[in-house]
């Protein structure tokens, strides 16, 4: 700290002096124990072992693209159920032959895939619903939030299996249904963040401003309610991973050849006591990724939740 | 006799309350029960009173941000009770509100430089980027501070950018909501100055709504006293504070501490007055 | 309103002392939050302690009950009359035996304060029942003295407001819950941080005529923390002025709020005073504003705001004054020129 009597180092506030010279001051520094709202708490470890799992589900799917050992789908009659630590194949193969650690770096390309349709969808429907049922009149957002009570008692399996039996079976039908099924929770999330934008002052003060309904769900509501739905994102998506797998279980989901972790598990149905280790690698590859995208949930929460935030 | 800043006939505003019971509606709540006044132009008009009182649902009928229930709001010779946000245009370039809580009413996500702009933006009118320095400057901060977000702002830095933003569209009534009450004694001096050096520099009608009564009368000409939705006494400051003639106001005067009536020997129990 | 009467507990009677606070210092992290705060509070006798936010009341408050964060470093030394032993560095059982019995607090926000879903009934009762040891731990007994308390505090129907639900009760009505539940046990002394800032001002007048006439049957201490100077001119005797963690002036109200010597008060008094300053003219100020933790300029901490700050007031001012409760610290003070 400088001892010298000028009030404090010249702050970039310090501009021309008006005819209130005590006005311009350097901004506050915030001390750690009272961070004002808006000033973002640092990410704890949940979050950062979070982004490591995640990041390591994103890494397998990139590197699928350039290299895999072998390819996933070659079925190789004279290499069927060999053990993990196979020198050729360091995971094992399965009944056919096919590599598992193939397998799996495929898979994580599956595992993402059905991620980001299944939350882009909720959230691109979700998002701007939740925003209107916020602002609209009560006659008009009342029936909307109805509905979306209906589809939210509606099974988000259930639904996906009957989206499968009308438009066939693929990831992509499945996991637009999966993506629905998420509608109501973003629906309901925004809704209450936009109720609680709505009351605030900065919102009165941009209608007397001028501001008009539009004006304000995109320029405040929108962006304020963007923590919420990153969190609520991470945490949907870890949901979707986890139904791609049920639906490839039950066989709605990806077809074959292409590799799913889900349809593994599957497919090590029968070999569950011969060879256990073809349902337990696959089996930790979906706990890791929904544990990832679980805890980058909650470590985003932690950052982004208002009521986290301290008060002045 | 030209036309007042603000006149207010008969207001009456209730509410429903949310129902608690299963079988019947929620209670009707009477905000305002039938509030009449003026305000003449370049007047600083003072209105004090407790929780409750129906101060805060006034401001947002004076402000065109909710609807009386019956009654009426002019606002420079201009209905504004009744009419729908579309023709509320006149409204937004003439009047503007500063708010109580210096962090509440300032978008933590926006830029300060964006929120100073933003009735301007709504009321495309233009030199945006001008306006907003010049906006800084009066009320005290450098252009720099343009690019920084509220929080990075003390209490009493939020209050002038709140200030700025509502000058931008160059109104001529200013309508104040306790903008003093959740700053620091210090602090409050600074900005008292700021408002009273604008209102009187720019001509503008002032609006002064507090529960804090030294700083009305340190502000204000004229004052209305509301309690229970309704104005029991409206005068001029002196007359009001000498000379309180409803039981209410005595009530109000007496119960503010004071460090004169305190270094002469009052306690606590001398604020309370009648013993109830 | 009835007399507020208080059983009386054997304390020690060879001193008429209650609290004594001597250097007493917190660190958390790498700020210096409270440096060498020392006063003392007599039994019966009301203390103000004033500052802006920032200032380091609320911490102050805090370090009495032993309420401050784990790892926060605190030295000096706090006693309490009838606690055998230090406050600084007590272990947490002995600090909460301590709480609510001989020393009890009233917070700003009675909302929070109070446990929504107990009834304030319960919550008096509660108090009573955990400091009064084995033998006293009546429940029905507990439950009419906490409607007795309820009563004392000027609730109407204390009867019913018992079974109430803080919810249930307005703003001034709950304060005046809070106020029973700390006086419950007759403690010692009183500590009330900013009591009556969330309320309204027929509000407030009645919840401080209630605080100080709770006191006064008790003979308790009372330190009562706020930033409203005139509140504090209106109950207490003594005034202690705090800022940048420091106690800047102590002395007298009458005499503090009259003859200010800390430039501090000075420029607090007369920021303050809307009486004195012409309708709608200027009112002086103190230049800019109160840093955050930890950016206070050493030395004076008041020099970065000061108008009459020199080269000397680099080097940390002592405290002139006949004792701790009676002085000032500053190099430059206010009515020098007069004395002289």
């Amino acid at each position: 700290m400088s001892a010298d009597l000028t009030p404090r180092p010249a702050g970039p506030l310090d501009g021309p002096t008006p005819a209130t010279a005590e006005a311009t001051l350097p901004p506050d520094e915030m001390p750690p124990t009272a961070s004002p709202s808006g000033a973002r708490r640092r990410p704890g470890a949940s979050f950062f072992v979070g982004l490591g799992l995640v990041g390591l589900v994103v890494l397998m799917a990139l590197v699928s693209f350039v290299w895999t050992p072998h390819d996933p789908t070659f079925v190789d009659a004279s290499a069927r159920l060999r053990p993990i630590g196979d020198p050729d194949y360091p995971l094992g193969t399965d009944k056919l032959g096919r590599d598992v650690l193939s397998q799996i770096l495929v898979g994580a390309r599956t595992t993402l895939f059905v991620g980001l349709v299944a939350v882009g969808v909720a959230g691109l429907v979700g998002v701007p619903l939740g925003i209107v049922a916020a602002m609209a009149p009560r006659r008009a957002g009342e029936p909307l939030m109805r509905g979306i009570d209906l589809l939210l008692a509606f099974p988000a399996l259930l639904l996906a299996i009957m989206f499968s039996a009308v438009y066939g079976g693929s990831t992509l039908v499945a996991m637009v249904a999966i993506g629905i099924a998420s509608v109501p929770s973003f629906v309901r999330l925004v809704r209450s963040g936009s109720l609680q934008v709505l009351s605030t002052e900065y919102v009165l003060a941009a209608r007397a401003a001028g501001r008009g309904p539009w004006a304000i769900g995109v320029h405040h509501v929108l962006p304020n309610v963007s923590g919420l739905v990153i969190v609520q994102a991470s945490v949907s998506f870890a949901i979707a991973v986890l139904a791609e797998a049920a639906l490839s279980f039950l066989g709605f989901g990806t077809p074959p050849p292409t590799p799913s972790w889900g349809r593994m598990l599957q497919e090590s149905q029968e070999l569950l006591f011969a060879a256990p280790r073809l349902a337990i690698v696959p089996g930790i590859a979906i706990a890791l990724a929904v544990l990832g995208f679980n805890l980058l949930g909650d470590g985003l929460r932690d950052h982004y939740d208002p009521r986290m935030e301290d008060r002045r | 006799m030209t036309t007042p800043a603000i006149s207010v006939r008969d207001l009456r505003r209730r509410y429903r309350r949310p129902r608690t019971s299963v079988r019947e509606p929620g209670p009707v709540v009477e905000a305002l029960k039938g509030v009449s006044f003026e305000v003449a132009r370049g007047e600083r008009f003072g209105i004090v009173g407790e929780s409750g009182c129906g101060k805060s649902t006034l401001m947002r009928l004076l402000a065109g941000l909710d609807q009386p229930t019956s009654g009426e709001v002019q606002v420079e010779g201009r209905t504004v009770s009744g009419l729908p946000e579309k023709q509320l245009g006149f409204l937004r370039s003439s009047l503007q509100l500063v708010f109580q809580d210096p962090m509440g009413s300032l978008d933590p996500r926006m830029r300060v430089r964006d929120i100073v702009a933003e009735p301007l933006v709504a009321q495309r009118l233009p030199n945006r980027r001008a306006r907003v320095a010049e906006l800084l400057e009066a009320v005290g901060l450098g252009p720099e501070a343009g690019d920084r977000f509220p929080h990075q702002f003390s209490g009493g830095q939020r209050q002038r950018i709140s200030i700025a933003r509502a000058l931008a569209p160059s109104p001529s009534i200013l309508l104040a909501d306790e903008p003093v009450s959740a700053l620091d004694v210090s602090v409050r001096a600074q900005v008292l100055n700021l408002i009273t050096d604008l209102v009187g520099d720019l001509g503008l009608t002032l609006v002064f709504v507090s529960h804090d009564l030294s700083v009305v009368r340190h502000v204000c000409e004229r004052v209305a006293v509301m309690c229970d939705g309704e104005v029991v006494e409206t005068g001029a400051t002196q007359q009001i504070f000498a000379d309180p003639q409803h039981p209410y106001t005595q009530r109000l005067l007496r119960a503010a501490p004071s460090m004169r009536r305190a270094i002469a020997g009052a306690g606590a129990a001398d604020l309370v007055g009648d013993p109830s | 309103m009835s007399v507020l009467a208080a059983e009386t507990r054997p304390k020690d009677a060879s001193t008429s002392r209650v609290l004594d606070v001597q250097g007493l210092d917190v660190r958390l992290g790498r700020f210096h939050l409270l440096h060498d705060v020392t006063f003392s509070i007599d039994r019966g006798e009301r203390v103000g302690l004033i500052g802006e936010s920032g200032s380091g009341k609320s911490l102050t408050s805090l370090a009495l009950l032993g309420l401050l964060p784990d790892d926060a470093h605190v030295s000096g030394s706090i006693r309490l009359a009838g606690v055998g032993h230090d406050l600084v560095g007590a272990r947490e059982r002995d600090l909460a035996a301590i709480r609510g019995r001989d020393v009890a607090m009233v917070f700003q926000e009675p909302m929070t304060a109070l446990n929504p879903t107990m009834r304030v009934g319960d919550q008096v009762a509660e108090v009573i029942t955990i400091h009064a040891g084995r033998g006293g731990r009546d429940k029905r007994a507990a439950r009419a003295r906490a409607v007795e308390l309820l009563d004392q505090v000027g609730l109407p129907d204390p009867g019913d407001a018992a079974r109430a639900y803080p919810h249930q009760l307005s703003g001034g009505q709950r304060q005046r819950v809070v106020v029973a539940i700390a006086l419950a046990n007759d403690p010692s002394l009183l500590v009330c941080d900013e009591p009556t800032t969330a309320l309204d001002v027929t509000v407030q007048a009645r919840v401080l005529d209630l605080i100080v006439r709770g006191v006064s049957a008790r003979d308790a201490a009372l330190l009562f923390i706020t930033h409203d100077l005139s509140v504090v001119a209106t109950v207490c005797e003594r005034v202690l002025v705090m800022y940048g963690g420091r106690v800047v002036e102590a002395g007298p109200v009458t005499e503090v709020f009259r003859r200010p010597r800390h430039r501090y008060t000075q420029g607090l008094l007369a920021a303050s005073d809307l009486d004195s300053a012409a309708a709608g003219g200027r009112l002086p100020t103190i230049r800019g504003t109160v840093p955050s933790a930890g950016t206070f300029p050493d030395g004076c901490v008041f020099r970065s705001r000061c108008d009459h700050a020199t080269e000397v007031c680099a080097t940390e001012p002592a405290w002139a004054g006949p004792d701790p409760g009676n002085g000032f610290a500053c190099h430059h003070p206010a009515g020098a020129e007069r004395a002289s």
